[in-house]
């Protein structure tokens, strides 16, 4: 097998294996489907590119979060900004028809759309943990120290708790 | 009860719903020929402002009852577009439930369109064709028989147009009508 080809077969392969993840976290720094599509190409894209210089310094998971993360960050500096402090956090709520009882999904929207409205550092912090991944694991992505992810993570906690609970 | 919290967060997360692309696709492909139908709003108004220009050109009665009736026929047909045009250009949210909702109100916009249409365009052809006939006798223009007759066959070509039109909107309110019933079934088995 040639080297492009072992190549494309691993890009595959950690798409297929992450694929759901990072459209997870695409969907967490955009609006729309739209968005979240661009974002995830973006994403798959820079981790294609950087695949050939990935050397096992870290685990592959932590590696291609790293730059999912540093690919989010830039689009949406290069975009109106969503939430990005505690002050913003005060957004209109969403339409949602109160005559539907989608109550599961529902849920599963007031849970994400909370999540959406944290300023970014802790948004970040959550959808990394809620993603199964340990402290070290998430201060190797994000470059912080382990000691900062878990003040972040209580800061981020606290903060969804308190949105889940003036929405319901 | 903190790590219960996280766990129910974490298994939410999780389960967000993937919304099936055909159906985003289908929707931003209607959204687009929604936004040309609302530009298409422009033509009548065009005509409109046409019949004004006339109405000052040639200032008789046949001309000025013309255009304000094209005017009342223009702002009713504005009101009902803008009304029915509630709701319709973006999900409530991003999930699988909203895009099929969405789907839902533009299939029953579509058929109140179809509904409106059946009322409205009898009403409108009948009421330039009347119109043009008394500009047309109050001009003179209608001295011999050939001339009521070639007016007549106007009026008979006008109505068989018409006639095609409602035919084939007909054909498309029993497509739209089955997507509605399908969509409806889709949104019952979302709910359960």
């Amino acid at each position: 097998m040639s080297a492009r080809a072992a190549l494309e077969q691993r890009f595959h392969q950690l798409l297929s294996a992450n694929g759901g993840a990072l459209s997870r976290l695409a969907a967490s720094y955009t609006n729309n489907a739209s968005d979240r599509d661009d974002l995830f190409q973006d994403i798959a894209l820079a981790i294609w590119k950087a695949l050939p210089g990935f050397r096992g310094e870290s685990s592959e998971r932590t590696f291609i979060f790293r730059i999912a993360h540093n690919r989010a960050i830039t689009y949406i500096s290069q975009r109106r900004p969503t939430s990005t402090s505690a002050e913003e956090m005060d957004l209109p709520d969403p339409r949602l028809n109160p005559e539907k009882d989608f109550a599961r999904e529902q849920q599963e929207m007031r849970l994400f759309e909370a999540i959406h409205r944290l300023p970014v550092e802790y948004r970040q912090v959550i959808t990394l943990t809620l993603e199964d991944m340990s402290y070290a694991e998430i201060a190797d992505v994000l470059g912080i120290g382990e000691s900062n992810v878990g003040v972040r993570l209580n800061r981020a906690r606290q903060m969804l708790r308190e949105l889940l609970e003036v929405r319901k | 009860v903190n790590e219960e919290e996280l766990e129910l967060w974490r298994r939410q997360w999780h389960s967000q719903p993937a919304i099936p692309i055909e159906l985003i696709r289908k929707v931003e492909r209607q959204t687009v020929y929604l936004k040309l139908q609302r530009l298409s709003l422009i033509l009548p108004v065009l005509v409109g402002i046409g019949t004004i220009v006339l109405a000052f050109m040639t200032p008789t009665l046949p001309w000025v009852l013309l255009s304000v009736g094209t005017w009342v026929f223009i702002i009713v047909g504005l009101v009902f577009q803008f009304r029915n045009d509630k709701d319709i250009w973006a999900p409530a949210a991003e999930t699988t439930a909203a895009y099929v909702d969405l789907s839902i109100i533009r299939c029953r916009k579509t058929l109140n369109d179809i509904r409106y249409s059946f009322i409205f365009s009898p009403l409108l052809t009948t009421f330039v064709l009347v119109a043009l006939y008394q500009v047309l006798a109050d001009s003179g223009a209608l001295r011999i028989a050939r001339d009521y007759a070639i007016m007549a066959g106007s009026f008979l070509y006008a109505a068989g147009i018409v006639g095609i039109v409602l035919w084939l909107m007909r054909a498309k309110r029993k497509k739209v009508e089955a997507e509605l019933a399908y969509l409806l079934d889709l949104q019952r088995k979302l709910t359960d």
